[in-house]
């Protein structure tokens, strides 16, 4: 029979959850730049739905006290997770909308530190029912991600704008679309360079016991920079160019702007791809290569029949690091004016306004994980079953 | 046929092969031996082109191998190494056609042509072709790797210390099957290995090799009774006489052996060997004619009682497969104090007997010869 066990994660969750009620689940400020008050759950909900609220975590408790092998369970903290993780919003908003003064209109309610943690307690319960379900792909991929569809439906039908950190995005909803697709842009550009390059320097390197050394010492140097340095150290040069060479800016390209943003962020990107790639060519067994070429394959059927899918999963990988990198350095690229959505969170340092660092920080997140899964997804599909080492399961 | 004239390997300034010559004629196994680095696998690699030589020629059927494109001459040659380096990405029956969908097979043909070569390989193919190459063990890789090299059905194999890397009592089997497949095919071998046994046992010529040149190429009696020089002795050791016996398959020295199926009348066919007198010792088999041991007919209880009359003996102790050779007889015989030896098929099926008479016989006549 099903035995009942203590479930760690979810308690966990849980515990998380239940401390989140004591700290400020929604800050009012009188105006956006002003500190404001905070509030806690029972202050800032009114009974039934603060009572809900902390109906929902018991609930979690109790399943993460005597959690059993079986469906309902597996699925349960899930479902409770992600029905936290809407009210959280909805409730936020709805207060939001019901506080509207006429006498007030600049008073801004945003989520507080208590409405984050919380939120971040409800995804550990999804989480929890993620790692459960691994034998279930549909069931996964709804649990993992009902609460963040609902929230986007919520979010583009209007139901959560009285938030403050929506009101950011609405005041600015031109900026924040132009400063995404620069960010991706840039992002994704270096990627692409850094593949090019780094496959190339990977292959490189292995070949020839020379350039070993040297392409390692250099892109091991280079990661160890920290990224702010990076940024800084490309303006001098770039300027000087621009200088010497006006038709350089003609293209754009002087010392700061975009130009040293990519060459920073290219350079980062270069490391996990060259290393990958040097590596899935080292661990690729001669013995295969010399039966591929006895058998009679050509040059490039050896390359396209065996090396390139033996290695491909692990130059992916590779990728996929740079790539999540990528969109996290980019943030900072605001700073020598590259645009991105770094911009909106040095705008919320400098005017210390936190709903607006949110509005830079929270994208970001998203992306990095999105594609993080969407890489692990592809990697999984094009590893060759009979490879030892897979790569970890996508969800 | 494979002729190899006046063809030297230089690898920088050391020669690896030095100017030798050597003809295999079609449908034989030559085994390459010789101390590691003699080039013995450098000939198989430039038989394939998988190496160019520095001078020389090499004739395949006739024809200059030079006159075709190494990929095209590679895939009418079978290849098989000793680390069998199968495709880890494909499946063993992707494994086994790659050859045939590099010549571009229809896939039904491949299908067939695999389905046939698992047959061979004695492996089922249903249990086999959807695993992976890390799923199977040592041995069973190695057949796979014999599989695909046999995939296009080549004239030539070339066996580059094939069996070097599994484990002695897997090799005595994949040895044995070597043989029965190429009793039936007759390809052209060219099989390199270390372990001279192996050499006596497989080759129909053997090919002695140090520093790059053939010190001796011969049968590999010749070798064993006539050794050419000091090395060539030294080479092949005090043991010859004992290594010649690997010479001798046991199925072509064994006897007819007397034996009653305990389904049968026991007791009237016992009567009946005693009356005449001998032989002493009978074999009993159940009803599949397999061995359960022997019964001394002049002391049995009447009538027959199996659980008293039959010698008590440890059947797969005292048995030989069909397969063994003279020396394995003589091991067995020494090992287990007996002077016969019941021979069994696969099946365990009795098939005959051999006695130490038919090993003296063989030796005296080696003897004489030497």
């Amino acid at each position: 029979m099903h035995r009942v066990r203590i479930d760690r994660v979810t308690l966990a969750g849980a515990v998380i959850g239940f401390l989140s009620f004591g700290l400020h689940f929604v800050v009012l400020r009188p105006n956006r730049l002003s500190s404001g008050e905070g509030l806690f759950v029972w202050n800032a909900l009114p009974a039934p739905e603060a009572l809900l609220l902390a109906l929902l975590w018991l609930c979690a408790l109790g399943t993460g006290f005597s959690y059993r092998e079986n469906h309902p369970f597996r699925l349960a903290p899930g479902l409770i997770g992600n029905v936290i993780l809407v009210l959280v919003f909805l409730l936020t908003a709805r207060m939001a909308g019901n506080t509207a003064d006429p006498e007030l209109p600049f008073l801004r309610i945003s989520i507080g530190f208590g409405g984050w943690i919380m939120a971040f307690a409800s995804y550990i319960l999804i989480l929890s029912s993620q790692q459960k379900l691994t034998d279930r792909g549909f069931l996964r991929l709804c649990v993992s991600l009902s609460g963040l569809a609902a929230l986007a439906l919520l979010l583009a039908s209007g139901y959560l704008s009285d938030i403050s950190v929506i009101k950011e995005f609405s005041a600015r909803q031109g900026r924040f679309l132009s400063e995404l697709s620069q960010h991706l842009i840039l992002a994704g550009s270096a990627v692409c360079i850094a593949t090019v390059i780094g496959t190339g320097l990977g292959v490189w390197a292995f070949r020839s016991r020379l350039l070993e050394r040297p392409v390692f010492f250099f892109v091991n140097t280079v990661q160890t920079l920290p990224s702010l340095a990076l940024f800084g150290l490309m303006i001098a040069p770039l300027a000087l160019l621009s200088q010497r060479y006006p038709v350089l800016r003609d293209f754009g390209i002087q010392g700061i702007g975009w130009a040293p943003a990519l060459i920073a962020l290219f350079l980062y990107a270069l490391l996990p791809i060259t290393r990958n790639t040097y590596t899935s060519l080292r661990i690729l067994d001669p013995d295969v290569i010399e039966a591929g070429r006895g058998m009679g394959m050509r040059g490039l059927q050896v390359l396209w029949r065996v090396e390139i899918p033996l290695s491909l999963p692990i130059i992916l990988s590779g990728i996929r690091t740079a790539l999540v990198q990528s969109i996290g350095n980019t943030t900072i690229a605001a700073l020598i004016g590259a645009g991105g959505l770094g911009v909106f969170v040095f705008q919320g340092l400098g005017q210390a306004v936190p709903d607006l660092i949110l509005l830079g920080a929270v994208p970001v997140i998203i992306l990095s994980v999105f594609t993080d899964k969407l890489m692990a997804i592809l990697i999984h599909h094009i590893t060759p079953k009979g490879i030892g080492v897979r790569q970890e399961p996508a969800s | 046929m494979i002729q190899i004239q006046n063809v030297t390997k230089k690898y920088g300034p050391t020669i690896a092969v030095d100017n030798i010559s050597l003809e295999i004629p079609a449908g034989e196994t030559c085994c390459l031996i010789g101390p590691s680095g003699c080039g013995k696998s450098t000939v198989v690699k430039l038989i394939n082109r998988m190496l160019e030589p520095a001078s020389g020629r090499i004739y395949i059927d006739g024809k200059d191998s030079r006159d075709f494109k190494p990929e095209l001459l590679r895939r009418h040659i079978g290849y098989v190494i000793q680390n069998v380096g199968l495709f880890p990405h494909m499946t063993v029956a992707e494994n086994i056609a790659v050859v045939p969908w590099l010549l571009s097979w229809k896939q039904e043909k491949i299908e067939e042509r695999t389905e046939e070569l698992f047959r061979m390989m004695r492996m089922e193919s249903e249990h086999y072709r959807d695993k992976y190459p890390r799923e199977l063990s040592g041995g069973e890789a190695q057949r796979i790797g014999v599989a695909r090299a046999l995939a296009s059905d080549p004239a030539i194999l070339l066996m580059d210390e094939p069996f070097g890397a599994v484990d002695p009592l897997n090799r005595e089997g994949l040895q044995a099957e070597f043989m029965k497949i190429q009793n039936d095919l007759k390809k052209t071998v060219v099989f390199v290995t270390h372990d001279l046994d192996e050499a006596i046992r497989l080759g129909d010529r053997i090919a002695l090799m140090r520093e790059g040149k053939i010190v001796q190429y011969d049968t590999p009696e010749e070798i064993l009774a006539h050794p050419k020089n000091r090395f060539v002795s030294d080479f092949v050791g005090a043991d010859r006489a004992l290594k010649r016996l690997s010479r001798f398959p046991v199925s072509e020295f064994m006897k007819k052996s007397v034996a009653v199926r305990i389904s049968d009348d026991v007791d009237a066919f016992l009567a009946k060997t005693r009356k005449e007198g001998k032989p002493r010792f009978v074999w009993l088999l159940d009803e599949h004619e397999r061995l359960i041991g022997p019964v001394d007919s002049r002391h049995v209880h009447t009538p027959f009682n199996r659980e008293e009359d039959v010698m008590e003996a440890d059947c797969p102790a005292i048995t030989v497969r069909d397969s063994a050779t003279l020396r394995e007889v003589l091991s067995r015989m020494l090992g287990q104090g007996v002077k016969t030896i019941p021979v069994i098929d696969d099946d365990s099926r009795l098939v005959g007997e051999i006695s130490i008479l038919e090993i003296e016989k063989v030796t005296e006549e080696a003897a004489l010869e030497c």
